[in-house]
């Protein structure tokens, strides 16, 4: 057993019990703050893998720039600290429904996967996932994909003002 | 790869839209805001000065923009210009349709008109698309451009219930596809449409061994069936055409729907027509089918003329599935069917809401679109019930317009393809749908005393006129003298049939 497993073995496990604990904790504060957990054992089996640039972006910006909104959206709307989902009869009987559909769900996604056949596995070049490997990618191969989302966000953060906005002889 | 300097001019049309786009954006930003009317003629300036610069460039060849050969993302060949050139003048119409019906609903602002734009924006960006991943950038720039359109009718519930309801079914139709391009990808290694080719036509046992590959392709023509609201994923368009602002609802009629048709062409003709009997065929055979007896069967009880003309435009989705039936099976004629009909059918629609928003009142409401509320409209304003016969005339798939020839050219298509159920299917569709389209009329010209409740009134606008009276006279054109537009629809189907390899 090298180092690399017990590496992914801790942080494995640390993403499944955060992310349990992001569904388990009443507390929203808390629960978001699970979601950080998660987010950073994910982005350190990124780094394990070696895709040091989803890494960085999964810290930077979801743990970072989205999370910081979470908090914002949970501050404005919660009037109280209390759990915002009442601990009913009806919830606690739907518990285990809704783990048989899960699991009912994941084992005919492994089952489906399974059967499937795979051809051989291509080699990987020696600098994939590195941040100057997708950089190459972004201004080279996909420099037209890359500037038509510049018109993609445009167009969207327009619309989403527009709809927002109030209009003329509204109050 | 290098960019050069003439591959960037080869995409002027597109750079006048986004700089008309930005310039309505700032104008809006740095503009006396007291004077509204100037967004509209700037917007159909840049309109026009794209519509020439694609017309002068109509007769150049292939040219692969931003990449090697035909995996490249961009493909600019004749069929990429001739859709554009449908989907510019769709647009303009639509910008002529807007600005008195605006002014009323008090959306009359910059970024109305920039939104169209930018969606024409996307629409040309599918159209011209060598790959799924530039094929669904441009399908994303479109759809939320147009969601955010739908919205904008002030202090009107239903607007707001539209958009609503466009924006959730679209994101889930976005999903299907995303998640089918991503199956696709895994399947073949890439996202460029040639190579789907290659993998699909370099063994006939790939797809029963590859279940990936064929859920992906499935889930890519769902999402297809989502965007131009073939049964039984048409749930939300009658809903989303009677909430949103009638030329929107014209312009998403059309524009969208020839967009998504016209790239499902191309990905059938360039891809998934290289297979013999495809396992996908039956599935389009039946949307086509239920789309068709759907559509009309609907539309036939609808009280509300917008939602009679949304259930119209689903089953004109129906006819055009017929079309890309016939290109599946490797029928040559299909595609130019396709493209003739979309064409004919983006005037006539158009040119319908177009005296729709005419006749709009400015407080609206769902009493005033009634069949009723339109008795007598007919003589009231007569060059407007002049064009609305007509429109009606063509949609209903009737000579001397080019409705008629767009569903002779189809159904044609069909029976070479050895598709004569789906063509019977269409004609027998075509015969139901004379009855409600023929009731505007009745209720045009033959009902003289209006019913009680409010009566629509007149918005004058030389604009609209203008767009009503450009819808009627390329209809009209397209029905006494169809050879012209054939010949070119032809020549641009012909070039991708000769790039594919």
């Amino acid at each position: 057993m090298n180092l690399q497993t017990v590496l992914f073995a801790v942080f494995a496990l640390g993403s499944v019990i955060s992310a349990l604990g992001v569904v388990v904790i009443r507390n929203p504060v808390k629960g978001a703050m699970s979601l950080i957990g998660c987010f950073f054992s994910l982005a350190c089996l990124f780094l394990l893998e070696a895709a040091e640039l989803v890494a960085i972006l999964e810290v930077l910006v979801y743990a970072g720039a989205i999370m910081v909104l979470f908090t914002f959206v949970i501050m404005l709307v919660e009037n109280k600290s209390a759990a915002i989902v009442r601990n009913t009869v009806g919830q606690r009987l739907a518990l285990p429904v809704k783990l048989a559909g899960v699991a009912v769900v994941a084992y005919g996604l492994v089952a489906f996967v399974r059967k499937m056949t795979f051809g051989a596995a291509k080699e990987l070049p020696a600098d994939f996932g590195s941040v100057a490997a997708i950089g190459h990618e972004f201004f080279d191969n996909f420099v037209f994909h890359f500037e038509m989302t510049s018109v993609l966000l445009l167009v969207g953060i327009v619309g989403a003002v527009i709809v927002s906005k109030k209009r003329r002889g509204q109050p | 790869m290098s960019i050069t300097l003439a591959d960037l001019a080869q995409l002027l049309p597109v750079w006048i839209l986004v700089a008309t786009g930005l310039l309505l954006l700032m104008y809006e930003v740095f503009a006396n805001q007291a004077d509204r009317s100037h967004y509209a003629n700037i917007s159909v300036v840049g309109f026009v000065l794209a519509l020439w610069a694609t017309y002068s460039s109509l007769g150049s060849g292939t040219a692969y923009l931003f990449g090697q050969g035909a995996t490249a993302p961009l493909i600019l060949d004749g069929f990429a210009r001739a859709g554009s050139l449908l989907l510019l003048s769709g647009g303009l119409i639509a910008t002529l349709l807007s600005p008195a019906y605006a002014k009323n609903a008090g959306h009359d602002t910059g970024e109305y008109y920039a939104l169209i734009v930018f969606a024409v924006v996307g629409m040309m960006v599918m159209v011209m698309a060598g790959d799924l991943m530039t094929f669904f950038l441009g399908l994303e720039t479109m759809s939320i451009a147009v969601y955010a359109l739908t919205g904008l009718r002030a202090g009107d519930a239903r607007s707001i219930e539209a958009a609503l309801k466009y924006f959730l079914m679209g994101a889930f139709a976005t999903g299907f596809l995303l998640f089918g391009i991503a199956m696709v990808y895994g399947a073949t290694g890439s996202v460029a449409l040639v190579d789907l080719a290659r993998f699909l036509s370099a063994s006939d046992s790939a797809l029963s061994a590859n279940p990936i590959l064929l859920l992906g392709v499935v889930l890519i023509l769902i999402g297809f069936a989502f965007k131009v609201a073939a049964v039984p994923f048409h749930m939300w368009a009658p809903d989303v055409y009677e909430g949103a602002p009638t030329p929107v609802a014209g312009f998403m009629a059309v524009g969208v729907k020839a967009a998504a048709f016209l790239a499902l062409l191309r990905l059938v003709m360039v891809a998934l027509g290289s297979v013999e009997a495809a396992p996908w065929l039956p599935m389009l055979r039946w949307v086509s089918i239920l789309t068709i007896l759907g559509g009309n069967l609907m539309a036939l009880s609808q009280s509300n003329v917008k939602r009679m003309l949304a259930y119209s435009s689903v089953s004109h989705a129906g006819y055009a599935m017929i079309g890309i039936v016939a290109a599946a099976k490797g029928e040559t004629t299909a595609g130019n069917a396709v493209l003739f009909y979309l064409t004919g059918y983006t005037f006539m629609t158009l040119g319908a809401f177009g005296v729709l928003a005419f006749l709009e009142r400015k407080e609206g409401g769902p009493e005033s679109e009634r069949f009723g509320a339109y008795a007598g409209v007919g003589f009231k304003h007569p060059a407007m019930g002049a064009a609305m016969v007509l429109f009606m005339i063509a949609l209903a798939g009737m000579p001397p317009t080019g409705g008629f020839f767009g569903k002779l050219y189809l159904f044609s298509a069909a029976i070479r393809a050895n598709e004569l159920p789906l063509a019977l299917v269409g004609i027998a569709g075509s015969l139901v749908s004379v009855y409600y389209y023929l009731r505007v009329l009745v209720h045009f010209y033959m009902r003289e005393v209006p019913e009680p409740g409010p009566t629509p009134t007149a918005t004058r606008s030389t604009q609209l006129s203008l767009g009503v009276a450009l819808s009627a006279a390329l209809i009209l054109i397209l029905g006494v003298f169809p050879s012209q537009w054939v010949q070119v629809s032809a020549k641009a189907v012909a070039s991708i049939a000769a790039a594919t390899f």
